[in-house]
């Protein structure tokens, strides 16, 4: 069944996924560092998972602690939502 | 005892003039140094807005501490940081397991970052991103 699909139509449109932080070594997964790490949120604060943001397991798993440590330290958000 | 190396990062009140940022500074320095850790770098980051308010206050005073310690001195000190009403947040995170006095040496000051404001760092910029699908077995349609 794989072989028939393959045989039509196979206008795949494939993004070339590469974990930014494997790609590029000097860029560091720091929880003090908001501004790379507001890259990897939503506009509502949510962290954007690895399916969209093509990282790799291993630093999707770095990146999601930093950003729960500069959550602590008010550096992110937890939540846009907010009527102050 | 086994010295690790730690970085305790903490907001304190900005309302408070500079010396009191300062005694707070050292206050926690000699905790540490009296409970016989070294301290690596004391870096007062400055103000900065809170991404939420903390105790009715919108922005903060950053400060970044990196020291070598024993563990036990760690509850210590996040305990005194706890009792001191001019500490609004700290967080303390553990760099390494073992603390090299001679690799600090060559180790480059650490310095305040660049204010972060909304733009976005060179290296994420989002035009890299898009524009890099190939199309590929194009000739398949008919």
């Amino acid at each position: 069944m794989a072989l028939k699909r393959k045989k039509r139509r196979r206008r795949v449109f494939r993004r070339r996924r590469v974990c930014r932080f494997c790609a590029d070594a000097s860029l560091k997964i720091d929880y003090k560092d908001a501004k790379t790490l507001r890259y990897f949120l939503t506009e509502r604060g949510k962290i954007i998972p690895r399916r969209i943001s093509d990282n790799c397991a291993k630093h999707q798993r770095e990146l999601t602690l930093a950003i729960k440590r500069a959550r602590q330290m008010a550096l992110l958000p937890y939540t846009v939502e907010h009527s102050i | 005892m086994q010295l690790r190396k730690y970085e305790s990062f903490f907001i304190l009140d900005p309302d408070l003039p500079e010396d009191a940022h300062q005694s707070v500074g050292e206050k926690m320095r000699g905790v540490v140094e009296s409970g016989g850790g070294t301290i690596v770098s004391y870096v007062p980051w400055g103000k900065k807005k809170l991404a939420y308010p903390v105790k009715k206050k919108t922005y903060g005073y950053y400060v970044l501490m990196e020291f070598a310690s024993g563990s036990d001195l760690i509850a210590e000190l996040e305990r005194n940081m706890r009792l001191d009403e001019r500490v609004l947040k700290f967080i303390t995170v553990k760099l390494d397991d073992e603390f090299d006095p001679e690799a600090e040496k060559e180790k480059a000051p650490r310095t305040v970052p660049a204010d972060d404001s909304d733009e976005e760092p060179a290296a994420l910029r989002r035009d890299e991103e898009e524009g890099e699908e190939d199309e590929e077995d194009e000739e398949d349609e008919e």
